[in-house]
């Protein structure tokens, strides 16, 4: 024990190497692969639809193009007013505990979402024609 | 004598966890995407799974959320934190296991599975697989607050092995 501490200080030769060495592998893979999903996931097309998913289940669906205010209501009680306008959409109100679906603002681009744990709400941006929805897990 | 050591140091990690707890979420970082936290509570976590072991660990992981949770969150905060907690645990411990990574490491995967954890979870509670879409950031947003838990837990762990001094431990944190 003695000689691993008397072997640590003597400079730098021993930095990038053993666990260090494994640390700076992780930081690659994690960095390459968050890239790669991010190539995968976000493709950065401007959307056209929301639309509201409540459980999974398509409820609504919205024309970004048409400016409007709308109030969702869940089963369990939820009201979230959201607003539409100038092809964006964000979360005005909302009546859930921690109201991060408010504070995460405005979002326009294909594959974007707010969601609303506490109700089981997901306001989704879609492109037009090809996928309406991306993925919709039963 | 031992016994009552141990029991007031874990104490002490508790308290330090539950003041990191309150710093969180007091600080406003919060970009608005499910899962998305600073980790500060892990380094406590990742000090306890090296000064005393992964019992103690996991013991001081649980009040933590338990207690944070009733204090400054609630009922649902503390299922999702559970959740998030106890992935990024199992992983943290794996690693810390197979002794590849250094503390650094093991706090990044700490931290990215914590985040990964979470998203997961809300993919089950609103049943839409598209908010898979934040899995990107949330992975880097993970490795940064991990990576920078891991080097102030670097920096703390050898003088803090010196209160918690038993013998025959290896320095297996750099």
């Amino acid at each position: 024990m003695k000689n691993r501490n008397e072997k640590k200080n003597d400079g730098k030769s021993e930095t990038f190497c053993g666990r260090r060495r494994a640390d700076l592998v992780l930081i690659i893979i994690i960095t390459v692969s968050a890239f790669f999903l991010m190539l995968l996931l976000q493709r950065g097309t401007k959307g056209e639809r929301a639309v509201v998913l409540i459980d999974g289940k398509e409820t609504e669906s919205f024309d970004l193009a048409q400016d409007r205010t709308f109030t969702i209501s869940t089963e369990n009680g939820g009201k979230n007013v959201l607003v539409i306008s100038n092809g964006t959409c964000y979360m005005k109100e909302s009546n859930c505990p921690d109201h991060i679906c408010v504070k995460e603002g405005v979002i326009s681009r294909k594959g974007q979402s707010i969601i609303c744990l506490p109700h089981h709400l997901v306001i989704q941006i879609t492109g037009g024609r090809d996928n309406e929805i991306d993925a919709t897990v039963r | 004598m031992q016994l009552r050591l141990k029991i007031s140091q874990t104490g002490l990690l508790l308290a330090v966890s539950l003041i990191l707890s309150y710093i969180e979420s007091v600080l406003p970082f919060n970009f608005g995407i499910p899962g998305m936290k600073l980790g500060l509570p892990n380094l406590a976590i990742v000090l306890a799974l090296y000064l005393f072991g992964w019992k103690e660990a996991l013991l001081i992981n649980i009040s933590r959320i338990v207690l944070s949770g009733f204090m400054f969150g609630n009922l649902a905060g503390i299922l999702f934190s559970l959740a998030g907690a106890s992935v990024s645990f199992i992983f943290m411990q794996a690693a810390k296991k197979s002794k590849w990574f250094s503390a650094g490491g093991v706090s990044i995967i700490g931290g990215v599975m914590h985040n990964a954890g979470q998203l997961l979870i809300a993919v089950l509670v609103v049943n839409t697989v598209g908010i898979l879409y934040y899995l990107p950031i949330l992975l880097i947003a993970g490795m940064i607050t991990g990576g920078l838990i891991g080097i102030i837990a670097m920096k703390t762990i050898p003088y803090l092995r010196k209160l918690v001094y038993e013998p025959g431990k290896e320095t297996d944190y750099e």
